[in-house]
């Protein structure tokens, strides 16, 4: 993109040293870098075996516990059927 | 900082990501006047800065010494930064003084008044934007044509040369003034 170019006797104002220098973040950067290069996991999850097999074994029990509440439930309520009222 | 000592915090720097704060701290400023003059916004020129040290950290390790300032590689990085923030815009303005403008004006013999540097601002303006960009990294950036030419990609002869070109086309858009 071709810019448009505004030209004034001074120009924008300009800063200083020092008001530049509030902006510097060498932690930040040092931070966002360790973050690039060496992220939290090196593999995704369900790459590692042991990862995978534990989250294997919480969708299974979660499954497991879900089944039996519902079974629970349905022997709690008698089997009704919806009665029509008129 | 001198080159041969540029280099050595350079190796440095490739030997060991810690060791890039010297770097960081000489350029910092004149880097973030570079993305200011381009992109107008404080808090902005200071997200693009830090984004431009940060990819530059990352390709440190590919970075090759060729006996230039270190700030010219950091120029071409700051400049692919700010062209894909521009592509999301639909209108650059760069905001110039005319001390920014007078090597320029120098060069094509325009006098510092009103009219002229107008015409100035609408010849540049006329310009293909990589014409534009060899005039603002030679005589608002105030860099060498070596230093333009690394920013470009291109060599020293290439970049004095086209900067020549671009220099007799902004001529003829200002004749009628001169």
């Amino acid at each position: 993109m071709s810019p448009r170019y505004r030209i004034s006797p001074k120009g924008p104002q300009k800063l200083t040293d020092a008001e530049i220098g509030a902006h510097k973040d060498g932690r930040g950067l040092y931070y966002n870098y360790h973050k690039a290069v060496k992220p939290l996991y090196k593999k995704p999850l369900y790459r590692d075996p042991r990862a995978f097999v534990a989250l294997l074994i919480i969708v299974l029990l979660a499954i497991l516990v879900s089944e039996v509440a519902l079974k629970e439930e349905q022997e709690k309520k008698p089997s009704a059927t919806p009665q029509r009222t008129r | 900082m001198e080159l041969q000592h540029e280099e050595a915090v350079i190796r440095a720097a490739q030997a060991d990501a810690q060791r890039f704060a010297p770097l960081y701290d000489h350029y910092f400023t004149t880097i973030f006047r570079f993305v200011h003059r381009r992109a107008g916004e404080r808090e902005l020129s200071a997200d693009l800065t830090q984004q431009t040290f940060l990819k530059a950290m990352l390709a440190l390790p590919k970075y090759t010494f060729q006996g230039l300032p270190f700030r010219a590689w950091l120029y071409r990085i700051a400049l692919n930064e700010l062209r894909m923030h521009w592509r999301k815009k639909k209108e650059v303005v760069m905001d110039l003084g005319w001390a920014e403008v007078k090597p320029l004006a120098d060069e094509c013999g325009v006098a510092q008044q009103e009219e002229e540097m107008q015409l100035i601002a609408s010849g540049l303006g006329r310009l293909k934007p990589e014409q534009a960009q060899l005039i603002e990294l030679r005589y608002f950036d105030g860099l060498s044509f070596a230093e333009v030419g690394q920013v470009l990609g291109i060599g020293e002869d290439a970049a004095k040369m086209r900067t020549h070109r671009v220099l007799a086309v902004l001529r003829e858009y200002l004749a009628p003034a001169t």
